[in-house]
């Protein structure tokens, strides 16, 4: 039974870190659109013709765009 | 007809329409038309060449899916006009955009917000439609709260082009103004849903050591192991009470500091108590530990408090979303050339050029040119005036005729819609405010509950108990302050998601209070009792009716003048009028068929008036060759609703008043016509905003409706104001409620709402009160532990939410 003195601390560290990608969760807005989301997956890359052009990145409102990603230089 | 829309409706939902139903927006098709778009390798029919232009587009464009996926239709979509178009133009300017555009050093950001976005696959075509932009760094459509945000390079993309994109596909996207409520709205509602999650995960896991402790599962434990549970327990309980409770202790310290009482008051001394003597517990390894009651009793309020604080972070993002920022440009004549520069920025003394049909962006003087300007909006009054050189014209109201040259004569700060603005200011800060039911019921209920508490702790120590202070926290816990803080909240929270159902929206949660109090009602008349549009009321004619509306059609469709309107559904193709000429306060002349005619006041027509009515119509004459054709009667038409509601609210014994700007017999003639106890007429806001108050100083709780810039002071300072959603944006700013579709039936509707909220929430402390009288006699005679107290608290709280979920039946 002793061993529980090791594993509820560990526990605690999980529920901490646990707790810690709530945050960061919240932060990046999330929960901003919970209707969405859910139907997104239907939506995929399934237009042959738009395959050659990377599309402009489509993700939820991060402060920092990553605007390698459709910079023609 | 009337067959193909039921049956578009009922198959709405598979998406198989009838042939006669457009298959991008479903409304029914004119067979005539022929506008067919390929979608799908299948032939589809399109009701309008604005619905095959967005249809073809998203073909074109290879978006095609949309149609497979989409679980609403689209809604009819308009071709963009090309006044439209230089609008969408004018968000380009750099001095405008600093208004609403976020700029970095390698890109610009703005968030948008888009009309009619209603599923998913609507977000996912504009983000598509919006992907093949060169220059177009990132987008993300919220359904949510109907917004696109957007990040672009402003070296390779415009702006307006974004706005032009968005608008091929059928969707109108606009700058707006984020309501100063809305940012601490969701500030407030994320910082509840942090603290939630805390307090429930902190809950899960005391709850297991607790379980473990009172049943006994680990066998026969040994106390090390007791005080091990108790230790981590209180770890993990301290955020919990440190943090997640901060708002309660907030709350009850604002009450207290302005001597009052609030549910936060015991909830906050609950938790303080019961954690305080929990870790006293713990370090002297002796009595009772309740951390877990502690833990979860935060949990439940947290949870009520999000839930409330989400619909509210709803309303104001809905309320933003209104508030649309249309540039105000003005054409500036600069060395004899026409330059398009902010309105903000003219100086006096500066010239701009007002053409028919804009809106003059500065107050001025005529220079040149006469015209007719509406000034509905500024002054309720409904009539074009006449305006010519050396008169004085206003920012806001809008030029009919003909082009007017205007001299500058003021800054911005100094308009007339300034002054009223800043008038609306004043009158917002010394609004009055009504003290609500569940406060007043709330504080007695409270100081009861106190009491109680304290005279139990001090009954059972004289008797020498040591359990004293447990008991007194059993009583503290079992009197529910759980079920009595949601009973409100809950109400609030279920009455206002089933009220913007009915496309009413609520920007201030006090307003159901106010709704039950009301005793005396003022309406404005343009636009609010009326419909503000000129309709057609009679056509005098010994000639065939359709046959002189299509004549009066022919000629009005040359005419900016708000009357022409009336006639354009006439509009018939087979009669077109050439050469015509407008005169200014006169009326019009064309040759229609090879016959002149004119239309327009008597003296203009050059035939005899006819006796003025009762009913106040505006009277014009359509005449061929000095001989009188036809005499057509135009009003402001009252709106159909109007009727309904003013006979409601006499019935309910409220005070009805109309407080119009107008001078003019109109308003006699609606005051009389609705049957309203009192008119008020030809009112300055100024003056409006007086009599107000005078009211309100006799003891009458007054609600203010109306739609224009001129109601916005009234608005801000009465107790209730509703606002028309088609009217001024200071005005929907100025509300308490606004009618998103006008329909003033909605307003019994919200009363009848209030009401009910009024019952639900006596029922909830009835049932809060009733449940604690038959447990706090056990908790006083120190029967009831408590975490027995805490059970009890949240089956009673299930009680309550569950009673105030009752509102959402019954409105669809």
């Amino acid at each position: 039974m002793n061993i529980l003195l090791l594993l509820i601390p560990m526990a605690l560290v999980i529920i901490a870190v646990a707790i810690w990608f709530f945050f960061w969760a919240i932060k990046s807005q999330q929960f901003d659109d919970l209707d969405r989301q859910g139907a997104n997956i239907l939506f995929d890359d399934d237009q042959p013709q738009q395959q050659p052009q990377q599309p402009a990145k489509v993700t939820s409102n991060v402060a920092t765009p990553h605007s390698n990603d459709t910079d023609p230089e | 007809m009337m067959s193909s829309q039921t049956l578009s409706s009922q198959s709405s939902s598979s998406q198989d329409l009838t042939e006669q139903d457009c298959y991008h927006c479903g409304e029914p098709v004119t067979p005539a038309l022929e506008l067919t778009v390929e979608i799908d390798q299948q032939t589809r029919l399109m009701c309008c060449h604005g619905c095959q232009a967005v249809a073809q587009s998203i073909v074109d464009n290879g978006l095609v899916s949309y149609y497979r996926l989409r679980s609403e239709k689209g809604t009819q979509a308009s071709e963009l006009v090309p006044e439209q178009l230089s609008e969408l133009y004018s968000y380009d300017i750099k001095e405008l955009q600093q208004e609403f555009v976020d700029v970095h050093s390698d890109h610009n950001e703005i968030t948008l917000t888009v009309e009619n976005v209603s599923c998913a696959a609507c977000a996912w075509l504009i983000e598509r439609q919006l992907a093949q932009l060169p220059g177009l760094l990132q987008s993300n459509v919220n359904t949510t709260t109907s917004r696109l945000s957007v990040s672009w390079d402003d070296q390779q993309l415009k702006l307006s082009t974004i706005l032009f994109e968005v608008a091929k596909v059928g969707y109108k996207a606009y700058p707006f103004q984020v309501d100063s409520a809305e940012l601490h709205e969701v500030a407030t509602a994320n910082a509840y849903l942090r603290k939630m999650v805390i307090a429930g995960l902190a809950t899960m896991q005391v709850m297991m050591f607790a379980m473990a402790v009172y049943f006994d599962v680990l066998g026969s434990l040994s106390t090390g192991f007791t005080d091990y549970f108790r230790w981590i327990s209180l770890i993990i309980v301290t955020p919990v009470v440190c943090y997640c409770a901060l708002p309660f202790y907030r709350n009850a310290l604002s009450a207290l500091t302005a001597r009052r009482l609030n549910m936060d008051v015991p909830v906050s001394l609950a938790i303080l108590l019961a954690f305080g003597a929990s870790v006293i517990a713990t370090i002297e390894k002796s009595g009772e530990v309740y951390f877990e009651s502690v833990s979860m009793f935060a949990f439940f309020l947290l949870l009520g408090r999000f839930i409330e604080q989400r619909a509210k972070k709803k309303a104001s993002q809905t309320s933003s979303n209104l508030f649309k920022l249309i540039p105000s440009t003005a054409l500036q004549l600069i060395d004899g050339q026409t330059q398009t520069v902010p309105a903000r920025l003219l100086q006096p003394g500066d010239i701009i050029l007002a053409k028919p049909g804009q809106v003059i962006a500065a107050d001025g003087i005529i220079i040149s040119g006469t015209s007719q300007t509406s000034e509905a909006i500024l002054t309720g009054e409904s009539m074009p005036v006449a305006k010519t050189v050396g008169d004085t014209v206003f920012a806001s109201s809008e030029n009919i005729e003909s082009p007017l040259t205007i001299e500058v004569s003021c800054g911005a700060s100094e308009r007339l819609i300034s002054q009223i603005i800043k008038l609306q200011e004043q009158a917002a800060q010394t609004k009055p405010k009504l003290a609500s039911l569940a406060d007043s019921l709330a504080q007695y209920v409270v100081m009861a509950i106190l009491v109680l508490a304290g005279l139990t702790y001090i009954g059972w120590s004289l008797a020498g108990s040591d359990q004293a202070f447990w008991i007194a926290l059993a009583v503290l816990v079992a009197t529910c302050p759980c079920a009595l803080s949601l009973a409100t909240p809950s109400a609030y929270t279920c009455a206002s998601a089933a009220i913007s159902r009915q496309a009413i929206l609520l920007r201030s949660g006090d307003a159901f209070d106010a709704l039950t109090q009301v005793n005396h009602v003022c309406f404005d008349k343009t636009g609010t009792l009326t419909t503000g549009e000129f309709t057609i009321n009679a056509v005098d004619s010994a000639l065939d009716k359709q046959h002189v509306l299509a004549l009066c059609a022919a000629l009005e469709a040359n005419s900016q003048h708000p009357i022409a309107t009336a006639f354009s559904e006439h509009f018939d193709s087979s009669y077109l009028a050439s050469q015509c000429s407008a005169k200014s306060g006169g009326g019009i002349t064309g040759t229609i068929n090879g016959q002149t005619y004119l239309l327009g006041s008597a003296q203009y027509a050059g035939v005899k008036p006819i006796e003025q009515s009762a009913d106040h119509c505006v009277v014009i004459y359509l005449s061929c060759d000095g001989q009188l054709v036809a005499s057509v009667r135009l009003s402001d038409q009252i709106r159909p609703q109007s009727n309904a509601l003013i006979e409601y609210l006499t019935a309910r014994g409220i005070t009805t008043t109309l407080l119009t700007g107008d001078n003019s017999m109109h308003g006699d003639y609606v005051a009389n016509a609705l049957k309203l106890d009192h008119l008020v007429k030809g009112q300055t806001p100024e003056q409006k905003l007086a009599y107000l108050s005078e009211q309100q100083k006799n003891g009458a709780i007054v609600a203010m409706f109306g739609d224009g810039v001129n109601d916005a002071p009234v608005l801000a300072g009465a107790h209730l104001s509703f606002a028309m959603g088609t009217g001024a944006d200071i005005a929907k700013s100025s509300a308490d409620i606004v009618l998103l579709h006008d329909d003033l039936a909605k307003v019994a509707i919200a009363i009848g709402l209030a009401h009910r909220v009024k019952r639900i929430i006596k029922q909830n402390f009835g049932w809060a009160i009733g449940y604690n009288l038959i447990a706090v006699p056990f908790a006083i005679v120190g029967l009831l532990p408590p975490y027995l107290a805490a059970l009890g608290m949240s089956l009673s709280s299930v009680i309550v939410v569950t009673n105030s979920l009752r509102l959402l039946k019954g409105l669809k």
